[in-house]
């Protein structure tokens, strides 16, 4: 194959974090929209589950995670020192962990929405807006990392999935998480990938 | 100057807790294991986003969140393999263990999830874990243990710890070999040993 793939449903959810990467690096790849995991797939899924990333090589990867850190190693978008690695693991285990989750449970109501204002804000998006503040950049580095993409894409996400997390997000109340979603999204590849990406019922 | 031991504080549960606790006395490393009984409000206030685990390294750089904990201890001893397909293996092994084996053997064990997803898990991951074990010595296919051995350990022991090794039987030879690898380690021998019970059974 030419161009490294990424196979995905059609929902945002952990699949966005590797695409919004891709565009972000402006990395020409074929974006593999699946509808369900049947027999023409399951054979490349290592434990039954999407995403998938396949490299030029062939290179399998599956794990959200472990494909954004595989794609950023190459690029050098995972920082220059082991504290700075280290805060960018951090920061992507707890947006995706953490955040991400948190999301998902509160909008197929297994959690109270209440926690939202109670603990993911102050903890989570204040916290990361502080930094921001201070350090400019997430992982404490001189530029941007995975890091910032991973807090950005779930800033955008939650107020996506939960409208009333947005009430209480958005409008200059967070400005350098509003700085930082202004840096990815004025960015062309995002910006287009945002244009471009199919609405889906499923909300998520 | 003296700088201080590194310290690493959790819970006496196992669920999270136990992966650094495993990497660090893996590795012989003398630090100070603090067991917390609650987080109260002075000590929340230190912890980045509210939580624990929290490591602590000598020269004071403090990291949270489990896996970036072992990554960061791992780095330390090049435990993390040495191409970029390793290490690559490394995080889809230690991910898929954390969120998808660690997490809902827990929540089984706390009652909130359907047991029957411990045998989609043994059926799906634990089968997977096998089957790369058989093929390649070590998980992350290279010619040395890295951090995505000692995850898998970890989630085997901790499904047996979780009262479910009755379904692992005798199909699971190279896990078995795994843990009794890990288990022989001084480090972790004593950790076992020594651990406090939390009382929860997870």
């Amino acid at each position: 194959m030419t161009k490294p793939q990424l196979s995905y449903f059609k929902a945002r959810a952990l699949g966005q974090f590797p695409r919004v990467l891709l565009s972000y690096l402006s990395i020409d790849y074929d974006n593999n929209y699946i509808d369900k995991i049947d027999e023409s797939i399951i054979d490349d899924l290592k434990y039954g589950q999407l995403p998938l990333f396949k490299d030029t090589n062939g290179f399998k990867l599956v794990q959200s995670m472990a494909i954004t850190k595989y794609i950023s190693e190459k690029y050098n978008f995972l920082g220059k020192t082991p504290e700075e690695r280290a805060l960018v693991d951090e920061t992507i285990s707890a947006v995706h962990i953490d955040v991400f989750t948190f999301i998902i449970r509160v909008f197929r109501g297994v959690e109270e929405k209440e926690k939202i204002q109670e603990l993911i804000i102050p903890r989570f998006f204040a916290k990361w807006n502080q930094i921001l503040g201070e350090k400019k950049y997430i992982a404490g580095g001189d530029s941007y990392t995975l890091a910032d993409l991973y807090v950005y894409v779930v800033y955008e996400y939650i107020g996506y999935v939960l409208p009333f997390a947005g009430d209480l997000l958005y409008g200059g109340k967070f400005p350098h998480l509003d700085s930082l979603k202004e840096h990815f999204e004025s960015n062309k590849g995002v910006a287009e990938y945002l244009k471009n990406r199919p609405v889906t019922e499923r909300k998520i | 100057m003296t700088t201080n031991k590194p310290s690493f504080s959790y819970f006496k549960v196992l669920v999270l807790g136990q992966l650094p606790r495993f990497t660090l006395y893996y590795f012989g490393t003398d630090f100070t294991d603090n067991y917390v009984d609650s987080i109260d409000d002075e000590f929340r206030k230190t912890l980045k986003f509210g939580q624990l685990p929290l490591f602590v390294d000598s020269d004071g750089f403090k990291i949270t969140q489990t896996d970036a904990i072992c990554k960061y201890i791992a780095a330390k001893h090049d435990f993390l393999g040495k191409s970029i397909k390793e290490r690559a293996i490394v995080d889809e092994t230690i991910s898929a263990v954390h969120d998808d084996v660690i997490i809902p053997g827990y929540k089984v064990g706390k009652g909130v999830e359907d047991k029957k997803v411990i045998d989609t898990i043994i059926s799906r991951h634990f089968t997977a874990f096998e089957k790369e074990l058989a093929e390649n010595k070590f998980i992350a296919g290279g010619d040395n243990y890295t951090l995505a051995d000692l995850y898998v350990f970890a989630a085997y022991h901790y499904y047996k710890h979780l009262g479910h090794s009755e379904k692992f039987q005798n199909k699971f030879p190279h896990l078995e070999a795994l843990q009794a690898y890990f288990e022989s380690n001084k480090g972790i021998a004593e950790y076992i040993k020594n651990r406090p019970d939390s009382g929860k059974g997870i």
